[in-house]
């Protein structure tokens, strides 16, 4: 990204200019739990192969944000385009619309999700059969080849509860990707694994992020949001906050807001 | 053909007699049976095999064997041993013994969901293991365990009815005595089911509450 | 009690196995339909399964037996004992299963629907292949141990005169006046039969925690 070099004119902006067309844009996005205003008019542009780093404290909303691009949490107003695919939240959602959008997204939960009953290798073949249609060899074919590339090769047969946690985030983003998705959402990907355990992931999602995949990572690891993401994104009562270069959020925050943030998790 | 409102009126009263017997053994059987299940909860719990065994096998009788049979036991079999039970004593008898049994489980595992720290913190204080139990553990096991006791004493009312086998006047037995008298089984069965509904909906509802209330 | 009694006995046994085993086949078919009423979209519907399963369960056995036996077997078509026996535990069974099944719903855990749905599986595959598999898991030991409850509940069948264990208990009782000896046999097969299912209920429970997010 050139725009590591370039000056920060405004910190809260975290948009492309209008004649760049990026990967996943959101425009003035609003979610209301009751009377509670969770996300305040976000506007944000991810570009394609761009990896993008959400941080800030509890309650602040990004994982809301999160689920808001794959409408497990549906925004209540505002508009979301991801490719060629365009949402406007003025109406209820269409379930055609969410599977469209959703065909785009793999998305990675804190607590791994994965399906207990099924073994590892089910896991990730059963969504490809179910939504993509693919034949049960070809479906085996691309989830051996996934195991291969998060190394967990021996443990096709086995089921979730015989592997590490560290093992199941691994399986679950082999699972997210057999789907081909063009961007990946990772919701606190390590947030339930110990710091050891967390390597092995974020390891996985560091190659992943090498070989050029668009990925948002809604994360407590600042050297991950520091080294891996291209931006980062620190927001608190439901708003961007400061948005640009990771190491210049992260080292040189320009808020208030912000430099209490890092100095509390850095231990400052 | 057909039952008046005049018929429905004059039913009320011997039905409402009944019902209140039935109130009555729920209420001493919750008072005798509830203590006992606390009681055996306790004795199964201990490391002594003397003590623990005969304690199991009581409570997997009591709560294997139907509360029917367990009533027809104590009142057709004791005569047997020259030792003859009212029916309402024979009631309280053997439905405080299933309640025990029962609740002796319900009171086990709500014993058990006190977590392991309260008894250890309880230890490192100094506590004796009786001031443990009664300051620190039952209060907590009681707490979790309340909203199955209560539901439970909503079948202990239910329960009740079984006495009409052991020939006491309760509520069941009113209404068939009439029925096989008037032939209005229909109408005189209606109204006894409308006496549990009116107690036990509102009563399961309110467990319902506490249920979720309770839930951290 | 003689042998020949003892035989006597076990002519019941049959009995109460159809109207246990009959009773837990009909809870368990039309309790999903319940269940499905029950979690309904349409409040006026949901409501109406809420107090229908309320009111199911609020009348005791014997009652829900009597006004089945004699208000409808006095009536127009009369009904056998066992028939009524099947008809009242099955009603009970079927409000009581949807609760079971309620309850093994609301315990697997919402991540598993939220994962199915990221993955863009349709609402019916998310059910079928995802949640149902992991419901009957969390069912099995719930409703084995129910399925003892209503082994003993069907004790009541005797009242109305279906000649299970219970009956022919009673019977011999009466004509040996040796209450203690017969009725305490009653018991114990009993307390026999419902220890396998309790088995079962407690080695599923083990494999359970394994298989299902709970």
């Amino acid at each position: 990204m050139d725009q590591a070099a370039s000056v920060r004119p405004d910190p809260s902006t975290a948009t492309l200019p209008e004649d760049v067309s990026p990967l996943v844009r959101m425009r003035h996005l609003c979610k209301w739990f009751g009377e509670h205003e969770v996300l305040r008019d976000i506007s944000l542009d991810v570009d394609s192969g761009e990896v993008l780093a959400i941080v800030g404290p509890s309650g602040s909303g990004k994982s809301t944000l999160l689920r808001c691009i794959n409408l497990l949490e549906e925004p209540s107003a505002g508009s979301l385009n991801v490719g060629e695919l365009t949402v406007e939240f003025d109406h209820p959602v269409k379930r055609r619309e969410r599977k469209a959008l959703r065909q785009q997204l793999g998305m990675v939960f804190q607590s791994f999700n994965l399906f207990p009953h099924m073994t590892v290798l089910e896991n990730i073949c059963l969504p490809q059969r179910r939504v993509l249609g693919r034949k049960r060899d070809e479906a085996e074919a691309v989830a051996k080849d996934l195991l291969e590339k998060v190394g967990l090769t021996d443990k096709a047969a086995a089921f979730p509860s015989n592997c590490s946690g560290g093992q199941q985030q691994r399986i679950a983003i082999a699972r997210a990707l057999a789907l081909d998705p063009r961007v990946m959402l990772f919701d606190e990907p390590t947030s339930a694994l110990d710091p050891e355990l967390g390597l092995e992931v974020l390891s996985v999602m560091f190659s992943l992020a090498q070989s050029g995949m668009t990925m948002i990572v809604v994360t407590h690891e600042m050297s991950f949001a520091e080294k891996v993401s291209d931006r980062t994104l620190f927001m608190a009562e439901g708003k961007i906050v400061e948005a640009g270069p990771s190491a210049d959020v992260i080292r040189r925050p320009q808020s208030e807001r912000a430099r209490r943030f890092f100095r509390a998790v850095n231990g400052l | 053909m057909g039952a008046t409102w005049s018929d429905v009126a004059d039913w009320i009263e011997p039905l409402s007699r009944g019902f209140v017997l039935n109130l009555e053994i729920t209420f001493i059987t919750i008072l005798l049976g509830f203590p006992g299940g606390f009681v055996l909860a306790l004795l199964v719990e201990r490391r002594s095999p003397w003590v623990r065994w005969p304690a199991m096998v009581i409570v997997e009788i009591g709560r294997g064997a139907p509360a029917l049979v367990l009533l027809q036991f104590v009142y057709f079999g004791f005569p047997q041993i020259d030792l003859t039970l009212s029916s309402f004593a024979s009631a309280i008898v053997a439905l405080s013994v299933s309640t025990a049994c029962y609740t002796s489980e319900i009171i086990r595992s709500g014993l058990a969901a006190v977590p392991k720290g309260q008894k250890e913190a309880a230890e490192a204080l100094n506590f004796s293991s009786a001031d443990s139990m009664r300051f620190v553990v039952f209060p907590q096991a009681a707490k979790i365990s309340s909203p199955a006791m209560m539901g439970f004493s909503i079948l202990i009312l239910q329960s009740t009815t079984l006495c009409f086998t052991i020939a006491l006047p309760e509520i069941a037995s009113q209404a068939y005595e009439i029925g096989s008298t008037t032939f209005q089984y229909f109408p005189i069965l209606s109204l006894t089911a409308l006496f549990f509904i009116f107690v036990c909906v509102p009563a399961s509802f309110l467990v319902g509450w506490f249920e979720r209330r309770s839930e951290p | 009690m003689t042998p020949d009694y003892f035989l006597l006995l076990l002519t019941g046994l049959p009995y109460t196995f159809a109207v246990t085993g009959g009773a837990l086949l009909i809870g368990a078919l039309f309790g999903f339909p319940l269940l499905l009423v029950r979690r309904s979209k349409v409040t006026i519907l949901r409501w109406t399964a809420v107090m229908l399963i309320a009111v199911i369960r609020s009348i005791p056995p014997i009652v829900w037996i009597f006004l089945i036996f004699f208000s409808i077997g006095t009536g127009v078509f009369p009904i056998s004992p066992l028939s009524a026996a099947l008809v009242g535990f099955g009603l009970i069974a079927t409000a009581n299963m949807a609760e079971i099944y309620r309850g093994a719903l609301i315990a697997v855990h919402h991540g598993q629907t939220e994962a199915a749905q990221a993955l863009n599986l349709s609402p019916f595959h998310t059910m079928w292949d995802v949640i149902l598999p992991q419901m009957v898991r969390v069912c099995l030991p719930v409703a084995a141990t129910y399925a003892i409850g209503l082994l003993k509940d069907a004790a009541i069948a005797s009242t109305i005169g279906v000649p299970d264990l219970t009956y022919q208990g009673r019977h011999i009782t009466q004509m040996t006046l040796q209450g203690l000896s017969v009725m305490g046999s009653v018991g114990i097969i009993y307390v026999l039969i419902s220890l396998p299912i309790a088995w079962i209920a407690r080695v599923t429970e083990a494999h359970i925690r394994k298989t299902v997010s709970l």
